[in-house]
């Protein structure tokens, strides 16, 4: 006898997205996630297109992301055209890629994870008895949305970033006012860190094969961009190689590939990175992860939830610190002359929710090659095994627990499944 | 009474763009418009304490025609767009609207409009449908009469 239980809508995942899991007499039979992943399809829109057009077209690919598309697309014309940005802008991409971070975890952090274990089904019912928590969520979010404000000019499409640096420039009095609205945002995400330093990491997904991919940061600092890939397994490859080791196939059952490194699932996200860079960190974040080091576990995807948490707090303080580095060069020109040379560039960066991957080939002007790869694409494989582990273990328990149980696993790894619709039914 | 005209959608899915095409129309008129996209929390940094909110967005209906103009207003928005599909993230806009009405009483206290366009085609392309793109006319029109003080 199979019973089949399904998903059909993974509630507060970013898009849309199913689980199915077909259970027999003795035990598991199956389990899929159904997904419908966006991004790889827009690739095709921008092919022939000007180069400066198809960067406007990339963030809007999706609006919670949209600085990280933009800002990993922007690196990658720029290594296409042979142009590498100042200190002094490449700071400025760091602090906007911070507001998408903040933003980003804190929406994820309050608004999707904490209503599963509080007990609520969404954060609109929490609001009665844990109204400071989604004041904070909101709070944090909008300090994110505010920095991209300031120096992506549009909130969502992040115009303002362009192949050279910025149209223009925040005023340094808007810098100052960031910085003061950071530092007033830090006891909240430590609060954050306190908070979700209490939440079960269900022992049920512990996964000692682990594998755990992050960006190896450019400058020594832990953060956002760099030039090499680390594998916790020790192997290291230059970020222009990832076709090689990331290798992508086709799955029955998702339109989204599945990726996978020397044959098996990996994970990429805030867990990933403290796996293979928490020595760089500094500052109270520094503090936190000698702290709480027994929680960011490499072998239990919801350490990923705890790790975003530590971020808030390590990002917030590394803005407050580039801030300085600004206003210490000021007046800074926003944006050299680019010369445009036909070339393929590759850039991948640490987006919330892990590595995202950018190959443009630049010919005559014109995008002639795109290749995208999202984080929730190279997650999609390890939270299939991760969901599997959890039915193996609550297949005999009621289903709505099993069902609960299997949401929270895939939420814990923060995917975005499509971001590209939103249309309301009437 | 001061409006603010929130425009959603996403225009790389073809109708699903109508909202922020009108909005920009609007915008070049003088009217105050957000473009939200998909992310209807970007409301909650924008808003000054308008007393009136004009929504502008797509919806899939099985009932009306593509191209249709569908007005709903107050209480209605929230009856009737209950289910919300494919929406954008983990509340949808509806719910997320919610949620930032209970943190604020003054967009609590604001008068709601929904402007909604049947969509004809939601997949990949930057073009409108025809039908679609016939009704952005009306749905100007609409917004500048339930504007204008």
């Amino acid at each position: 006898m199979y019973i089949p239980i399904t998903v059909d809508h993974i509630a507060r995942v970013e898009g849309k997205g199913g689980i199915e899991i077909v259970m027999s007499d003795d035990g598991v039979k199956e389990v899929k996630l159904n997904i419908i992943e966006g991004p790889r399809f827009f690739e095709a829109i921008t092919i022939g297109k000007k180069l400066e057009e198809a960067l406007a077209v990339y963030p809007r690919i999706c609006s919670f992301c949209s600085a990280a598309h933009k800002l990993t697309a922007v690196e990658a014309a720029e290594k296409a055209v042979g142009f590498t940005p100042r200190e002094e802008i490449q700071d400025l991409r760091d602090i906007v890629y911070i507001g998408d971070m903040i933003e980003s975890h804190a929406l994820h952090l309050y608004l999707l994870v904490l209503p599963d274990y509080l007990g609520y089904s969404n954060p609109l019912s929490m609001l009665d008895r844990y109204r400071k928590e989604i004041e904070y969520a909101m709070a944090l979010k909008n300090i994110g949305a505010k920095i991209m404000d300031y120096l992506a000019s549009r909130p969502i499409h992040q115009e303002n970033a362009v192949i050279g640096g910025f149209g223009k420039l925040p005023t340094k009095a808007q810098f100052e006012e960031l910085k003061r609205e950071l530092k007033e945002a830090l006891p909240m995400a430590e609060y954050t860190v306190e908070l979700f330093s209490k939440l079960e990491q269900y022992k049920e997904v512990e996964d000692k094969e682990m594998v755990h991919m992050a960006v190896k940061p450019r400058n020594g600092v832990y953060g956002i961009f760099g030039d090499y890939v680390k594998v916790s397994d020790g192997f290291e490859f230059p970020v222009e190689d990832y076709q090689k080791h990331i290798v992508e196939r086709v799955v029955e059952h998702s339109f989204a590939k599945h990726s996978f490194y020397r044959g098996k699932p990996f994970m990429v996200g805030a867990i990933s990175r403290i796996v293979n860079n928490a020595h760089l960190l500094y500052g109270r974040a520094k503090e936190l992860y000698a702290q709480y080091k027994d929680l960011l576990r490499y072998d239990n995807c919801f350490a990923n939830n705890f790790a975003q948490a530590l971020e808030l707090v390590y990002f917030i303080e590394r803005a407050i610190d580039l801030i300085d580095d600004t206003l210490a060069k000021w007046p800074i020109k926003p944006r050299d002359e680019v010369e445009m040379k036909d070339g393929r560039g590759v850039s991948l960066t640490e987006a919330p929710r892990g590595i995202l991957a950018y190959t443009i080939e630049v010919r005559d002007g014109k995008v002639a090659y795109a290749d995208i790869i999202t984080p929730t694409a190279m997650n999609l494989a390890i939270m299939e095994r991760h969901v599997r582990m959890m039915a193996e273990k609550h297949y005999n328990d009621d289903p709505e627990k099993l069902k609960l149980l299997s949401e929270m696993t895939v939420r814990a790894y923060d995917p975005c499944i499509s971001c590209s619709v939103h249309v309301v039914k009437l | 009474m001061e409006s603010l005209i929130l425009a959603l959608g996403n225009e790389l899915m073809k109708d699903d763009g109508v909202g922020l095409k009108a909005g920009r129309i609007l915008a070049q008129k003088g009217y105050n418009v957000i473009e939200i996209g998909t992310d209807i929390f970007r409301l909650q940094r924008h808003y000054n304490g308008e007393e009136r909110l004009i929504i502008i967005d797509a919806i899939l209906s099985e009932e009306f025609r593509p191209g249709e103009v569908i007005y709903l207003s107050g209480e209605e928005i929230f009856e009737k767009l209950k289910a919300e599909i494919r929406s954008a993230h983990f509340m949808g806009a509806v719910d997320g609207l919610k949620l930032l009405m209970a943190l604020d009483e003054r967009l609590k206290n604001a008068e709601l409009h929904f402007i909604g366009v049947v969509a004809k085609e939601v997949e990949l392309g930057m073009e409108l449908s025809e039908e679609v793109e016939k009704a952005i006319p009306r749905v100007v029109e609409l917004v500048e009469k339930l504007a204008g003080n």
